[in-house]
């Protein structure tokens, strides 16, 4: 079926997957299922369905490859299919090297076993020797920043240490190839930083990943390809942004309407948007970016170091204040003038010092949850003054707002140093509610000057 | 194959340390529960019913030490006839669910899933080993120990073959099949009668001996009981059969196994 050429090693693909295809069989029992197995060639009993049709694609070493799309669009069966727990129907895919995934963190640890026993059985079904774990346990045990709770039963632990120690294990198994599915927000802010490093540290010692996750964000800042499938099919694959744009148009449309389809061709036209906000019923689609905020609600309220820290946080930064002013009027329900009213947000923040300093952003978006645009302090280059315990205050102004009539939620984030990571983050921190005499469409307003094109010749603008 | 070795004795640690952790008697448990077998039944079987074993049923006569002596060999038939048939029901009870209670394995990670009943037999294994170094003590106690007992290893070939075979066959049906549990558990009372725990081989009406010598798990009892307890030797012949056929089924059971375990990630 293919003609290979015998390249050199070094550049040999690590990841080859050449028009796969899987297809599920829908079985009316079991026993159907059962029977097609033993007897291939007995009349068919079972309906088709597709759920990849065709991806063909290939990864070096060291390259990165995000996955969109949204749920049912094919992602996790592709993973799977790298992974090689699920056999194509249609095409290959070949892997080289130790694969590793990092997905439903912690399901494969007993309760009654101590950190350490579980250590050496979820290494070694993840595929380590017991010489491999040994020389590995402690580096293992301090990531996971465990200590001596190592020798104590998994089920005397929080969730959260559960969690840190799964993904200490997994990350430790030095793969060739790295499988994420929406894992990398994990613990608490602290340990959060830290698995995006660990993540970072795989990566730049030059292994394959795979990154599938909704935060697209973080697809954009850490991979360098991306392939957006829709119903099975792959609808984009190159460049990150020449993916991600698409599907982010994609999505915007799809969050209004769940039926919206991708636009077929490449150059895609802009999505007309509806006239008015969109509001309609508040659709929380299923992987719009809400996913961060999310995320985002669920680490915050971390109650562990919540006690232990009340101004210097270890590891990780924190907001204290987040004041949001229109027009010098501050609150949390704002009301103000499209292209008039003045917009700032005040984020006054704890870090620790030992880090770098973090970066800000502010997020405007529709009441439903939709990002209609953004303003972040690490594209700027921005570094905020520290105190020298890691407090600091940021605030970021935007003049007369370009933002047509309407009511929109405005959100307040502190991220890591590379714009990456969101330590905290307050979405809504306020609404604001603006007024428009004109009836300009859209949600975003040009703030254009009209004028003659003609030069003045002394005639008098009949008015 | 050393880290095969290895993978085997983490999920095989899991697997029986799983069950008893946390638990008051902890890992006396699998002694403590034959124990409290025997006890039972040879209370009602001996004691209320007054079922004799018939001394010398097999080749010479053991009569041991005379009066109690009568209730200790009847508990150490049944024990034995017990040991051998708990064997077998733990793998029909454990190895339809074996694989099927690991879903992560099945779909999440690259895992050698032929382990799964391995562990299972494994286990069953260590059950049935304790059961065997009690006899051997009761029986180096009371000078009864024969030298006969050093065949158990060969006696246990064609036991662990045909755990295999059961084990690997009921563990890739399950994954379909979850009715497999189910009719495993009225097999596992049906076996419990039809093989001779309760009463010696020599019993069985001669009409109907060849027909229970079919089944191994009766020939594996008769055999451990002339091992352990009557100092007969192994009957080769049938020792042979039970070995090729056992290893037959054996392999069968893993091909099957191995063209089944394709289709598990579609199942769960």
């Amino acid at each position: 079926m293919s003609f290979e050429a015998r390249s050199s090693t070094a550049t040999e693909p690590v990841i080859r997957a050449q028009g796969v295809g899987k297809t599920y069989r829908m079985y009316r029992s079991p026993a159907d299922r059962l029977w097609q197995a033993l007897w291939p060639w007995s009349r068919p009993r079972h309906q088709d369905f597709v759920a990849l049709h065709d991806v063909s694609f290939e990864l070096r070493r060291g390259e990165v490859m995000g996955i969109v799309g949204v749920n049912g669009a094919g992602k996790s069966t592709l993973l799977q299919l790298v992974t090689g727990t699920v056999f194509p129907t249609q095409g290959t895919v070949q892997t080289q090297g130790r694969v590793a995934a990092i997905l439903e963190l912690g399901s494969g640890f007993n309760p009654e076993f101590t950190g350490r026993e579980n250590v050496y059985l979820n290494a070694a079904t993840l595929g380590l020797s017991k010489t491999e774990i040994d020389a590995r346990l402690g580096e293992i045990v301090k990531f996971a920043g465990i200590g001596a709770h190592i020798d104590k039963p998994v089920k005397t632990y929080s969730s959260g240490m559960q969690v840190r120690l799964a993904f200490s294990i997994a990350t430790s198994v030095d793969p060739d190839v790295l499988i994420i599915d929406e894992a990398l927000s994990v613990g608490d802010g602290a340990f959060g930083r830290r698995s995006f490093d660990r993540i970072q540290e795989i990566k730049a010692r030059g292994a394959t990943i795979l990154f599938c996750s909704h935060v697209l964000f973080h697809v954009e800042t850490f991979c360098d390809r991306a392939m957006w499938l829709h119903r099975g099919r792959v609808q984009r694959m190159g460049p990150v942004l020449q993916v991600l744009q698409p599907y982010q148009e994609f999505i915007d449309a799809y969050t209004a309407n769940p039926h919206a389809e991708p636009q077929p061709a490449p150059n895609a036209l802009p999505i007309a948007l509806p006239a008015t906000l969109p509001s309609a019923p508040q659709i929380t689609a299923p992987e719009a970016p809400l996913a961060l905020h999310a995320d985002a609600q669920a680490a915050t309220p971390s109650p562990v170091p919540a006690a232990a820290s009340p101004a210097k946080p270890l590891g990780t930064a924190r907001m204290q204040t987040v004041k949001v002013r229109l027009d010098g009027q501050e609150g949390v329900e704002l009301r103000g003038t499209s292209l008039v009213s003045q917009l700032q947000v005040d984020i006054g923040f704890a870090s620790d010092p030992d880090l770098p300093t973090p970066t800000a952003a502010v997020v405007l978006s529709s009441e439903s949850g939709k990002i209609l645009g953004s303003c972040g302090s690490h594209t700027q280059s921005v570094v905020f003054r520290r105190a020298p315990d890691g407090s600091g205050r940021a605030r970021v102004t935007i003049d007369r707002l370009p933002v047509n009539k309407g009511r929109y939620r405005v959100g307040a984030y502190l991220l890591c140093e590379r714009g990456f990571h969101a330590y905290e983050m307050a979405d809504p921190a306020a609404y604001i509610t603006l007024e428009h005499h004109g009836a300009e469409q859209g949600t975003q307003l040009l703030n254009g000057d009209w004028g003659d094109a003609t030069p003045d010749t002394g005639l008098e603008a009949t008015t | 194959m050393t880290r095969w070795l290895f993978l085997f004795g983490q999920w095989l640690k899991r697997d029986l340390a799983g069950r008893y952790r946390g638990s008051v008697l902890g890992m006396l448990w699998p002694i403590a529960q034959p124990l409290a077998q025997i006890a039972v039944f040879t209370l009602i079987f001996h004691g209320f019913m007054q079922v004799r074993w018939p001394i010398g049923a097999g080749a010479s006569a053991t009569s041991g030490p005379a009066g109690a002596g009568d209730a200790l060999a009847y508990g150490l038939n049944v024990f034995a006839g017990l040991a051998v048939f708990n064997f077998f029901a733990e793998v029909l009870g454990r190895a339809p669910v074996a694989v099927l209670c690991q879903p992560n394995l099945v779909t999440k990670v690259r895992f050698p899933l032929l382990l799964l009943p391995a562990v299972t037999v494994g286990a069953a294994l260590v059950h049935v080993g304790v059961g065997a170094v009690l006899l051997l003590a009761v029986g180096a106690l009371t000078g009864t120990l024969m030298v006969q007992a050093a065949w158990l290893p060969l006696w246990l070939l064609p036991v662990l073959l045909y755990g295999a075979a059961v084990a690997l066959t009921l563990a890739c049906l399950g994954v379909y099949l979850r009715d497999i549990g189910q009719i495993m558990a009225a097999v596992t009372s049906l076996l419990m009668f039809l093989t001779p725990i309760f009463y010696p081989m020599s019993s069985v009406p001669a009409s109907l001996r060849g027909l229970f010598e079919l089944n191994p798990v009766a020939w594996a009892a008769d055999a451990l009981r002339g091992l352990l307890l009557e100092g007969r030797g192994l009957d080769w012949t049938p020792w042979g059969v039970h070995l090729a056929v056992s290893g037959a089924l054996a392999l069968a059971a893993a091909w099957l196994f191995r063209r089944l375990e394709r289709g598990f990630a579609d199942v769960l």
